[in-house]
């Protein structure tokens, strides 16, 4: 079997951002790297929001990301530490939006290993130098400088390694332009390494090492180093030379102090805490990240915490030298992975998980009257400052991006009962977590709906002249009236335009500089700048039956087939063509494009006849109005349309051309079929049709315009948008209630929006997250959701579980006992304040998804079992367990001996820490189902000796993997009754799934053990398992003899039992033999082949067979940490299988990944890869450049066109 | 992985070595120069009186001895002279007929290397090259035969039921008969196969089975077993053909009765209540009364049925 791995949605977590000129222009961009996907975003400082606007799977894992500006240069180059054992610097082409790899040096071996530089990353403030470093020992200087011609050049490797130390980060010192410095946090763990009693591994400190790159001497020396009184965790650099007075500050537990060579003193403060917080108090603060603001005047940090307050630090200098740290309590946000302050006065978080967000700094926290805390203030030695956080003040929300990330579980159902089905994940972490329905399509933002008079039949928007940015009227036609709406602060009916309000209208545009057209049954309204208007009218008792219309030419169609042409001439005069053309069928639709750039008209009129053709006529004055091409169709078209597509806007910014895409005729069918063919621009050829069904009704196209360049609204049952984007093709349902007609609207509130009509409203929309697969509704919960049920009713049952948390009662009573302290600690006569003070502290209610749920400390777990609706977000019951008490495991069964009632069994562990593994027990908790699935009743509770990981229903009974002990129980009165037990998994079981006899078992650490329920004997048999350790998150049955699995590094496999192996045990009737009978290594007897095997990158969550659209086949459906969707597709024939290999061949030759990664040796991670061809390097080839396409379409003996076409159809025959 | 052997059990691994040394040294001896008995021993059919030998190393001593080296100069000759003959006899029969497709005795070549059983195979199932028994092979005239004598004595299945019906129809063959010599023997070639379940390989065989015992005993299958004081043993091939698989469709012609298959209905159901039995941890001890298995839990009211 082969298989197609296929991306749906890329990951969404942010492991770094960085942010810096990279296109060259003064506006600044943010890149962030997604673990495998290197991405650049762009900030549109007038409508606030943050886009992508590149995104590139590298095929290798990103460890670090730092920009990277020349000395006087103004381009940032994009430095990327990765598994590759190479250094590679990347420079974005805004022309050709890619990033271009400038050089790429190896150093090392391949992977993810310790001693590899690729961890860490610093460059030289004054941008002459690089450092890259490894966790253990090897450090590497590179010099960078340009040559003649102004290119970057790199120097060969100068290193800096140092034995036995470990780093924890590093920092390039800005020292000006004297020898670049490079600040290194490490330990030395030789002492602690020769100690056998811990007593050195105890006393050993963290050193401040100062590594100085001679460039003189083209050597890197060891400068100074100097022991650290408390652990830091990271570095923030102070800005030197003429900007600042240099130095570091080093962030440490409760402590940020600040370093600097020379007769500098230190100078430390504490971090400030929260007052009243719930959290441990032993439990030391450390900042998490950081964010450096400068100007050329000033320049402050922004240090977060991990309970996601930001504080503005500031230092007070003295002739350079620092006299004191400034803390300023600033607002608190998600805790973050990286944040990036822009020069435009933003800050974009990204988070570790959960939605990213860009605010505003509206203020910067100067003289607002709240304390500030310095390191001058005297305080006692491990006494420290105390806040109290607030919402936000400083900062405004302008934008947030959705972040799936880490996806905890995930199940695909139709439980809304639309025909595709919907992914249903559980998201996010603590109390940000939520529950998320995702759907294919893109995200409809309704800016306005209102009510009209009637049904309209058609609606457009015209401008008042052509180099008007917005639209002016908006034009709607009844059945027998055209009203006319002006777009202003308000949109209101107006009688003064010149259209003609007592007739229908079929069609109306904006005509030459500044006149307008309508196009009513009897005739042709033009309306002059100057309200003049000149009227056509049809001959005899002929009507306009159809017509096409843009900016210079209006082509209709009279009853009987007979077309007219007319064109603007330069007096703006709109003059018939001589002749007339009867076509041979009626006229059913006709299409034509936009005037060219600098050109006088479009050269070619598409017309959809009766007889199923769609014919190409010419407009050009050489040979007016002759056919020059016909496509047969299947069925009769609905409606036309010409865009260009795959071009690129020239923006004035930087002062890129614009490059001119290809013309496209998309046809929308009667049977609910769109096409898409390629228009050649000279011949007026169509070739290359792509075939899409949209849905049940009639296709209308509509032209509209996305992100500067043309796009089609296609509406069938179900509206659709085809666009390009990020120089692909996308064809997307929008999630929003069926349409009727369309047009393109473009206001100040709204520059790329639709008006749209359905029944009788009118509709205004925007379409803001063009580019994403899924549009997602979030129901909040309450801790990390863990894992899942669907009840036959529809609802969900959720099981929550934080550790490190205290459970609403805990909460509560630790509140009350903190109150009950503050009034016992205040003296005689505070007493009265201090009752007050803490009556206010029990009624503050502190949102815990914004300012995050206090720490209670190691052991301690808070859970809930949660039954939802999905579909409306509504909470129908939720179960608090007991501190401590934490649910792993949920399933719904019914029992053979209880056939009326669902139970629903949760597995609980008591008072379980983590490391070194403890817990007091465990309990299965069993509750029946009432009220089809809004109710739980408590049944009764078992006490087990282990964590119960694993429940599934089987045979009416159930199986519950109690650590390694797999069990069946039966339902008893009092309790679950042990009925079989079977002790032959090695460690821990954390997925059971049946089928017949057969239970398929996944061990935590060792891969599946197949096994036979023997009735006869209620025996449980190991009689097959896997030859590889695999440490299993999450498996999926196939067939009877088929397992997928995904292991905790981010493979998945696919294991089969050989026709061979026999679950039998006839010859051995008491099944001693297979009990008894194990092969090496304690294993089973019989193994399991390796089917197919793929490294994905990133830690899969879920993995589910499912059908992803309506008619679709089969796929495996996985779902990561990071929030990435994908699927591998089997091949249904050996022709694709064996294009496709060649072509990923090709690929991995011709277009090599971007960080240096050998693609083949990347998807064989852990697992040498085996029949899977990857689909997202395959399809790379759209994004190649068309020359490098042609030769390698050429090698495979095809066109770069069915190449694509190959790519998009089997993309489309399983997924979107 | 590796194939290290588990454990330090030298008898057994003496026992593998001293096997592999006889399959090699078999391979040394030509194949027409000794021959396998069917009880295990060996004989030489080189030397005229062709000596017994319980071990193959004892044939080995035989094979250099000087007796040997003797009789088998005169089989060498004995050879040769046949080889003559047959050129001679197939020259006079292409001077008769134009071809030289004379009838020759047939070679035995069916011991395979003298090897005493099959090359060692950790995962087959082991299957005896040879039968210690004589059996008698009955083979059929011919297949069309074969199906007639089944249509005629449906009611009867079974194996008993097929030889009743070749006495009454057809003489007996068998492979031992004289006139089988030169007919050409059904080659039956040991196949080394994958360990494989019998009980899916003649479905049709073990229903037919119970169904022999259901209407011969006209009981149900447990009241027997218990009068013969025996335990109940329902081994898990009967009660699958009974319950897992349905019956497979009977051939057109053949038309079986309603009443077991009531009784099949029955048996069903009750095979299906004492596997939930077994499934809830009760067992029987040695006289047919229900015990609670120690491993598993039940509720403290819980009674034993009385089945």
């Amino acid at each position: 079997m082969f298989l197609y791995n296929l991306t749906l949605q890329r990951a969404t977590g942010i492991t770094s951002a960085i942010h810096g000129n990279f296109s060259g222009s003064k506006h600044q961009e943010i890149v962030v790297s997604r673990g495998k996907i290197l991405e650049l975003l762009r900030h549109d400082p007038n409508t606030g929001k943050i886009y992508p606007v590149l995104s590139v799977e590298v095929f290798g894992i990103i460890r670090a990301l730092m920009p990277f500006k020349l000395t006087g240069g103004s381009k940032d180059y994009i430095v990327v530490g990765s598994d590759s054992g190479r250094i590679v610097i990347l420079e974005y082409m805004p022309s050709k939006n890619i990033f271009e790899k400038v050089h790429q040096e190896t150093f090392g071996k391949s992977g993810c290993r310790r001693i590899v530089p690729g961890q860490f990353l610093a460059v030289d403030p004054k941008g002459r130098a690089v450092m890259i470093g490894a966790v253990e020992k090897q450090k590497l200087v590179y010099i960078l400088n340009r040559d003649a011609q102004a290119r970057l050049t790199i120097s060969s490797p100068l290193e800096a390694h140092k034995s036995n130390t470990l780093v924890y980060n590093i920092v390039g010192v800005d020292i000006g332009f004297e020898n670049p410095t490079f600040a290194c946090l490490e330990i030395d763990y030789e002492d602690a390494d020769q100690d056998p009693t811990g007593e050195a591994a105890a006393k050993s400190q963290q050193l401040l090492t100062y590594y100085e790159l001679d460039l003189g001497l083209n050597h890197v020396v060891r400068k100074y180093s100097e022991q650290l009184e408390e652990h830091a965790n990271f570095l923030i650099s102070v800005p030197g030379g003429n900007e600042g007075p240099s130095g570091v500050l080093i962030c440490s537990e409760n402590y940020i102090t600040y370093k600097n060579l020379g007769d500098q003193p230190d100078i430390r403060c504490p971090i400030p805490r929260r007052r009243y917080d719930l959290d441990d108090p032993e439990r030391g603060m450390i900042f998490v990240c950081s964010a450096t603001h400068k100007t050329k005047s000033m320049f402050f940090f922004l240090a977060q915490t991990e309970q996601g307050d930001i504080f503005k630090i500031t230092l007070e200098t003295d002739e350079d030298i620092v006299t004191e740290i400034r803390l300023k309590y600033f607002d608190t946000v998600p805790v973050s992975a990286s944040m990036c302050v822009l020069k435009s006065g933003f800050l974009f978080v990204a988070s570790e998980f959960g939605n990213h967000y860009l605010y505003q700094i509206a203020h910067l926290g100067d003289d607002d009257g709240e304390p500030t805390f310095s390191s001058a203030m005297p305080l006692e030695e491990g006494d420290t400052f105390l806040f109290s956080p607030r919402p936000l003040k400083n900062l405004v929300v302008v934008d947030e991006m959705d972040s799936l990330s880490p996806i905890m579980s995930c199940q695909i159902a139709d439980l809304a009962n639309e025909d595709t089905p919907q992914l249903y994940t559980l998201c996010g972490r603590g109390p940000r977590s939520s529950l998320r329905v995702l759907r294919h399509g893109l995200e409809v933002s309704e800016m306005a709906v209102s009510e009209l008079p009637g049904n309209p039949n058609a609606v457009w928007t015209v401008k008042r002249r052509i180099d008007e940015d917005y639209d002016a009227y908006i034009i709607v036609s009844f059945v027998n009236a055209t009203l006319v709406l002006s777009i202003g602060e308000t949109v209101e009916e107006v009688t003064d335009s010149g259209f003609l309000g007592t007739t229908p209208t079929i069609s109306c545009s904006q005509l030459g500089d500044d006149a307008l057209v309508q196009i009513y049954p009897e005739g042709i309204r033009h309306i002059r700048s100057d309200k003049r208007v000149n009227e056509w009218k049809t001959p005899g008792k002929k009507a306009i039956v159809k017509c096409a219309v843009n900016q210079r030419q209006v082509v209709i169609a009279l009853t009987g087939g007979e077309l007219v042409y007319f064109e603007m001439d330069p007096t703006g005069q709109l003059n018939e063509y001589t002749e007339r053309k009867e076509m041979s069928a009626d006229v059913v639709c006709m299409g034509i494009g936009r005037v060219p750039q600098g050109e006088q008209r479009s050269r070619f009129l598409a017309v959809g006849l009766a007889d199923n053709t769609v014919r190409i006529v010419s407009l050009d004055p050489n040979d007016c109005l002759s056919p020059l091409s016909m496509q047969a169709l299947p069925a009769q078209p609905e409606s036309l349309c010409i865009i260009e597509m795959g071009g690129t806007e020239a923006k004035e910014d930087t002062n890129e051309p614009g490059t001119s895409g290809g013309l496209y005729l998309n046809i929308g069918l009667q049977n609910g079929v769109l096409l898409r063919t390629v228009l050649d621009m000279v011949t007026g050829d169509l070739s290359d049709t792509r075939t899409r069904y949209l849905g049940s009704r009639p296709v209308k196209l509509f032209r509209i315009s996305m992100q500067g360049s043309e796009a089609v609204l296609a509406m069938s049952s179900r509206t659709w948008l085809s666009y390009t984007y990020q120089s692909r093709f996308h064809l997307t349902p929008l999630s929003y209630e069926s349409l009727e007609y369309a047009s393109g609207f473009a206001s100040e509130q709204c520059p790329e929006g639709i008006v749209a009509i359905s029944t009788n409203t009118l509709r205004i929309l925007a379409l803001e997250k063009l580019g994403a697969v899924f549009n997602q509704v979030s129901w909040p919960l309450q801790y990390t959701p863990r894992k899942f049920v669907i009840h036959e009713s529809n609802n969900l049952f959720i099981i929550e579980t934080d550790h490190n948390t205290y459970t609403e009662e805990t909460k509560t009573q630790r509140k009350q006992q903190m109150a009950e302290e503050m009034i016992e600690a205040a003296q005689e006569e505070e007493q009265e304040l201090a009752a007050e003070m803490a009556a206010a502290f029990l009624n503050e209610e502190r949102p815990e998804s914004v300012f995050g749920s206090p720490k209670a400390g190691m052991g301690l777990w808070a859970s809930v079992i949660r039954a939802i609706n999905p579909l409306t977000g509504e909470t129908l019951e939720k179960i608090n367990l007991e501190q401590n008490e934490a649910a792993h495991s949920i399933a719904l069964v019914k029992f053979a001996n209880r056939s009326d009632d669902t139970i629903l069994l949760v597995g609980v562990a008591r008072d379980l820490v983590l490391s070194p593994r403890s817990l007091s027990g465990g309990y299965i908790y069993a509750y029946i189902v009432k009220e089809n699935g809004t109710k739980l009743s408590f049944l009764h509770k078992t006490s087990v000796d282990e964590v119960p990981g694993a429940i599934t229903a089987f045979q009416g009974r159930v199986l519950i993997g109690v650590g390694k002990y797999l069990r069946i129980y039966d339902l008893g009165k009092k309790k679950m009754l042990r009925k079989c037990e079977n002790k032959s998994v090695p460690n821990f079981i954390v997925n059971i799934h049946t089928m017949g006899n057969r239970v398929l078992v996944s061990d935590i650490q060792e891969s599946f053990h197949f096994l036979r329920y023997k009735r006869q004997e209620n025996q449980l048999i190991i009689f097959a398992d896997d030859t590889n350790p695999r440490w299993i998150t999450c498996s999926c049955l196939l067939d009877y003899n088929t397992m997928a699995g995904a292991d905790k590094f981010g493979n998945v496999t696919l294991v089969r039992l050989p026709i061979s192996v026999s679950d039998d045990v006839d010859e051995d009737p008491t099944g001693n033999k297979a009990l008894w009978d194990r092969g090496v290594l304690n294993g089973a007897t019989q193994k399991a082949d390796i089917v197919s095997s793929f490294y994905v990158g990133e830690v899969i969550t879920s993995l589910q067979k499912a059908t992803l659209i309506p008619g679709g086949s089969e796929s495996l459906v996985y779902t990561t940490l990071s929030g990435a969707i994908g699927m591998l597709v089997p091949f249904t024939s050996h022709e694709d299988h064996d294009f496709l290999q060649h072509l990923e061949m090709y690929m991995r030759t011709e277009h090599p990944p971007l960080c240096g990664r050998d693609h083949l040796a990347y998807r064989s991670y852990h697992y040498p890869l085996k029949s899977v061809i990857d689909g997202d390097l395959c399809e790379m080839f759209n994004s190649m450049e068309t020359s490098k396409q042609k030769s390698m379409a050429e090698e495979l003996d095809r066109t770069p066109a069915e190449v694509s076409k190959k790519l998009e159809d089997i993309r489309t025959r399983y997924a979107f | 992985m590796s194939f290290k052997r588990e454990g330090d059990n030298k008898e057994q691994l003496q026992l593998l070595r001293k096997r592999r040394i006889q399959d090699l040294i078999g391979e040394s001896v030509p194949e027409d120069e000794a021959k396998l008995l069917s009880n295990g021993r060996f004989t030489c059919t080189v030397c005229h009186h062709n000596p017994i030998f319980d071990t193959l190393d004892t044939l080995l001593v035989h094979r250099s001895g000087k007796k040997h080296e003797k009789g088998a100069a005169i089989f060498l000759e004995k050879q040769r002279q046949l080889k003559d003959l047959i050129e001679v006899r197939k020259a006079e029969h292409f001077e008769k007929y134009g071809n030289t497709n004379i009838k020759i005795a047939k070679e035995h070549l069916n011991n395979k290397h003298l090897m005493t059983s099959a090359p060692y195979d950790a995962r087959s199932k082991k299957s005896k090259p040879y039968d210690r028994k004589l059996k008698v092979h009955v083979v059929p005239k011919s297949s069309s035969k074969s199906s007639t004598y089944l249509t005629k004595t449906p009611q009867i299945p079974g194996a008993e039921a097929r030889w009743c019906g070749l006495q009454s129809s057809e003489p007996i063959i068998h492979d031992k008969q004289l006139k089988n010599v030169f007919c050409r023997k059904v080659e039956t070639i040991e196949e080394i196969k994958p360990y494989k379940s019998n009980r899916h390989k003649n479905p049709n065989q073990t229903l037919s089975c119970s169904n022999t015992i259901n209407s011969a005993k006209d009981s149900v299958l447990i009241d027997v077993h218990e009068k013969d004081n025996v335990r109940l043993v329902l081994t898990d091939d009967i009660i699958n053909s009974l319950t897992t698989q349905p019956p497979p469709a009977p051939p057109p012609d053949i038309v079986i009765p309603n009443e077991p298959k009531i009784q099949t209905e029955e048996q069903k159901q009750f095979c299906e209540k004492i596997k939930q039995l077994r499934g809830a941890g009760w067992k029987r001890d040695w006289d047919g009364k229900w015990i609670k298995d120690e491993d598993a839990e039940f509720d403290s009211d819980e009674e034993a049925p009385d089945i």
